[in-house]
């Protein structure tokens, strides 16, 4: 309470200089342990996966349920839990939701995703559809987004799982790939090695290191995805089928060590990322604003940013990025997430035990502030 | 005392040399496994890039390696001073191919990412035989020079 206090006068104080402020930043939710991806249910309540291996329901008055049931076990472990969850293009007829989740051993563990059907607090007739091979020995890079297409198809990113990078090259292995597969997991006849046997069918795109960014342009169908590089070289790619993306033989970063992980930096067969970081920014979470509140955001991609503790909002044109900008560093925490939700807001996912559901409106729209009044105000901000 | 620093030193700078080029030369070899080609001037820049830009991490894990080796195979030499050449360059090897392997018992992972293969980690010890056998030559009494 005297937190909430504080923050309502932060609130007044910063409001009171900052008078073209054109944004606020709401609290939704906290005390969520990592949260890591957030769905939109109908009503308006939300669905929060989190890493620590739990699915939340927050009502749309901000009350947390307790753990979804019937979900699966995961292994969870440095970077392997609970990652994304979407909700069936059906939702409204059959309440499908889908869960993609580190699952296994620490022998043997890998990228999974279920399906189940959601009744309340409970998810019924869950059943694997998709599980990345071969499994590893590595708790970390999952990847993990996940993503319905247009044409009803799901598409996955899957990591390198570190030690493997290797396999992000061979078009066989699931690992440093974006999959697409049916709702039901099996695969989609199109895809690019779905009968030609120069790879594994579910294979879309290859040469990823670990990517946790997935966002469709409704508009254009056109799917972009973001990748972690290590001490540099995150990506922001034009995902297209049957493309490499080049790591870990092509890349614009350097290995922890501060040695090149390769020499080259293009080369012929290569897709060139949009744009890229280096050094990395932790590249996690990816959005197209398409919303009614923010006008001037309309068409731009936001981008969490894990390690600079920030949103960076970038402007494409003609399949170019011509702008960039580091927006909502006064939260002070790391974005695991970025959402448009179906009311028009965006949605923010902070990276901690005590991980919050920050959804940011415009402070200029009276009736959008009557309608969100169960939120908690934390900060006011300048829309750039 | 100062001799054995500046031996020292110049066993830490040659097992770091020689490991950076290892390091550089190792992750090339990954490339190149997987159909790229890489020129020669390409891997000469990625030597020279690396053995400039590794000093953060790196180097300090040689430093701390040959600071805990070297002094220990002191110990033996000082009892059995006719293994005072094998012990050195056995020490330096063991310390360096252990490093990788510590790394890895604790994170999970490789820091070092060609001593994933037995030959990357085999050249990390070679590097580090190298340090040991330059810090006896340099640290030898004059007479046995």
């Amino acid at each position: 309470m005297r937190f909430t206090s504080l923050l309502l006068t932060l609130t007044l104080a910063i409001g009171s200089l900052s008078v073209q402020a054109s944004y606020t930043l709401e609290t939704v939710a906290d005390d969520l342990n990592y949260p890591w991806s957030i769905a939109f249910l109908p009503e308006g309540d939300y669905l929060v996966a989190m890493r620590s291996g739990e699915v939340r329901r927050i009502s749309a008055q901000g009350v947390i349920s307790p753990a979804l049931e019937g979900l699966p076990n995961s292994y969870v472990l440095s970077q392997g839990g609970y990652f994304d969850i979407t909700l069936d293009p059906n939702f409204a007829n059959n309440q499908r939701i889908y869960l993609s989740f580190a699952y296994g051993t620490p022998e043997q563990n890998g990228t999974r995703i279920v399906s189940g059907r959601l009744n309340g607090d409970r998810v019924e007739n869950v059943t694997p559809i998709f599980t990345v091979a071969p499994l590893k020995d590595t708790a970390v890079h999952y990847g993990g987004k996940m993503l319905f297409l247009l044409d009803g198809t799901l598409v996955m990113t899957t990591g390198d799982g570190f030690e493997y990078r290797e396999a992000a090259q061979d078009t066989f292995n699931l690992m440093g790939k974006i999959i697409r597969i049916n709702s039901d997991g099996s695969i989609p006849a199109d895809n690019p090695y779905a009968s030609n046997g120069l790879g594994n069918a579910a294979v879309w795109s290859n040469g990823h290191r670990n990517p946790q960014g997935l966002v469709l342009d409704k508009a254009t169908g056109r799917l972009y995805s973001h990748e972690h590089g290590a001490k540099g070289g995150d990506e922001l790619n034009l995902v297209k089928p049957d493309t490499n993306y080049g790591w870990p033989a092509v890349t614009k970063g350097v290995n922890y060590s501060g040695a090149y992980v390769s020499p080259l930096r293009s080369a012929p067969s290569i897709e060139e990322p949009l744009t890229y970081w280096d050094p990395s920014i932790g590249a996690s979470g990816l959005a197209i604003y398409d919303g009614d509140a923010f006008p001037n955001w309309q068409g731009k991609l936001f981008i969490g940013a894990l390690v600079d503790e920030e949103v960076r909002m970038l402007t494409l044109s003609e399949g170019k990025v011509t702008d960039e900008q580091a927006m909502f560093s006064e939260i002070g925490a790391r974005i695991r997430d970025v959402r448009t939700g179906p009311d028009g807001m965006l949605y923010l996912l902070t990276d901690s035990e005590q991980g919050k559901v920050i959804r940011v409106v415009p402070t200029s729209d009276p009736v959008n502030q009557a309608t969100l009044s169960a939120a908690t105000t934390i900060m006011q901000g300048q829309q750039p | 005392m100062i001799k054995t620093t500046y031996s020292f030193v110049g066993a830490v700078l040659a097992a770091y040399t020689l490991g950076a080029i290892f390091v550089s030369q190792g992750n090339i070899a990954s490339v190149v496994a997987l159909g790229f080609e890489v020129s020669g001037a390409q891997r000469l820049d990625a030597a020279v890039h690396d053995l400039l830009n590794m000093t953060d991490i790196y180097l300090a894990l040689v430093t701390v390696s040959l600071l805990i080796g070297l002094p220990a195979a002191f110990a033996v030499v000082r009892k059995k001073p006719h293994l005072r050449m094998l012990g050195y360059v056995l020490a330096g090897f063991v310390a360096m191919v252990t490093m990788p392997v510590i790394m890895k018992l604790v994170l999970g992972l490789s820091g070092i990412a060609p001593t994933r293969t037995i030959v990357g980690l085999l050249a990390q010890g070679i590097a580090g035989g190298v340090g040991g056998y330059l810090f006896c030559r340099l640290s030898a009494p004059s007479a046995d020079r």
